[in-house]
């Protein structure tokens, strides 16, 4: 299940789920309040921009509202939520993306015949949270981030920044556990990537 | 174990699901390998690095599940509620 922090004492699923089947206001308040802020901040994460995460949360509630009978159950509210503020993320992003992506085979380690790396890796200069501390080297991993190409970025935002589970990121983006781990491993190798050359010059 | 067989293990290896028999083969390769050594650090710092720049913590894969009960978002803004709760009263 979700960890929905911040939210008092979770309210019960049975009873949120049978309000929200009869269009209960109350119902969709208690669900608004209770998982609002933790899908404000997958919007956000997706997005980067304040203004568009509200908005996405905004329309993502309303077509929840407008989906409720089709609500089957199966999947914890939470999860269903996440899928629809995902998607209408995903949705908007497209609608305004403006930095091109890289192509992850050019990011991910290469290897010689024989199994080993092609490329002699470097130590990174300082310790990476002291090199975080730098609000300019936190920017720059947002946009490395940014620049990994949609489906990678998406998997490695849910996984390692929101902290869903591999069954719920693939209950999410309607794949298999197996294809986020792939995904999830390979964002990450791109990532490292794209931290390098900043990494390894940090402190100078 | 070459480098390319540890990196398509990294991901289990980090979050500390690795098979031990795995394991066995994998720790070996690293002390022989300075270079897959640099890598799985960095693979490791490339998850802190991310979850720091967006205000997530530094927690490592392991005790991630904790750290992310305690990252707690801002609650909903009363404006934004009242607003999707007026857009679904509207016919």
């Amino acid at each position: 299940m979700l960890r929905m922090n911040g939210t008092p004492a979770p309210p019960d699923e049975a009873a949120l789920v049978q309000g929200l089947r009869a269009g209960d206001p109350a119902t969709f308040e208690t669900l608004i309040r209770t998982y609002g802020g933790r899908l404000t901040q997958v919007a956000r994460r997706i997005l980067f921009n304040e203004e568009d995460a509200r908005e996405v949360v905004q329309e993502a509630f309303i077509s929840a509202f407008k989906a409720r009978e089709q609500f089957s159950g199966d999947a914890k509210l939470s999860t269903w939520l996440h899928r629809i503020t995902v998607n209408a993320a995903l949705m908007k992003l497209r609608s305004k993306r403006r930095r091109p992506e890289e192509p992850i085979e050019d990011l991910v380690p290469r290897f010689l015949p024989n199994g080993r790396h092609t490329e002699v890796f470097r130590s990174w200069d300082e310790p990476v949270d002291v090199a975080l501390e730098r609000k300019e080297t936190a920017q720059f991993v947002r946009d490395a981030i940014d620049r990994l190409p949609e489906a990678y970025r998406t998997v490695l935002i849910l996984r390692d920044l929101q902290g869903l589970t591999g069954p719920e990121t693939a209950e999410v983006l309607d794949t298999t556990v197996n294809a986020v781990k792939i995904r999830l491993h390979r964002a990450r190798m791109a990532l490292r990537t794209l931290l390098a050359p900043q990494m390894e010059g940090a402190a100078s | 174990m070459t480098c390319r067989e540890m990196t398509d293990f990294l991901v289990d290896y980090v979050s500390g699901e690795l098979d031990p028999a795995v394991v066995a083969e994998f720790e070996p390769h690293l002390e022989r390998c300075p270079n897959c050594r640099v890598y799985v650090t960095q693979y490791r710092e490339t998850i802190i690095a991310a979850r720091l720049a967006v205000g997530a913590g530094a927690a490592s894969d392991a005790a991630r599940g904790a750290a992310d009960r305690a990252d707690d978002p801002p609650p909903m803004p009363d404006e934004l509620v009242r607003a999707i709760l007026n857009a679904i009263r509207k016919p």
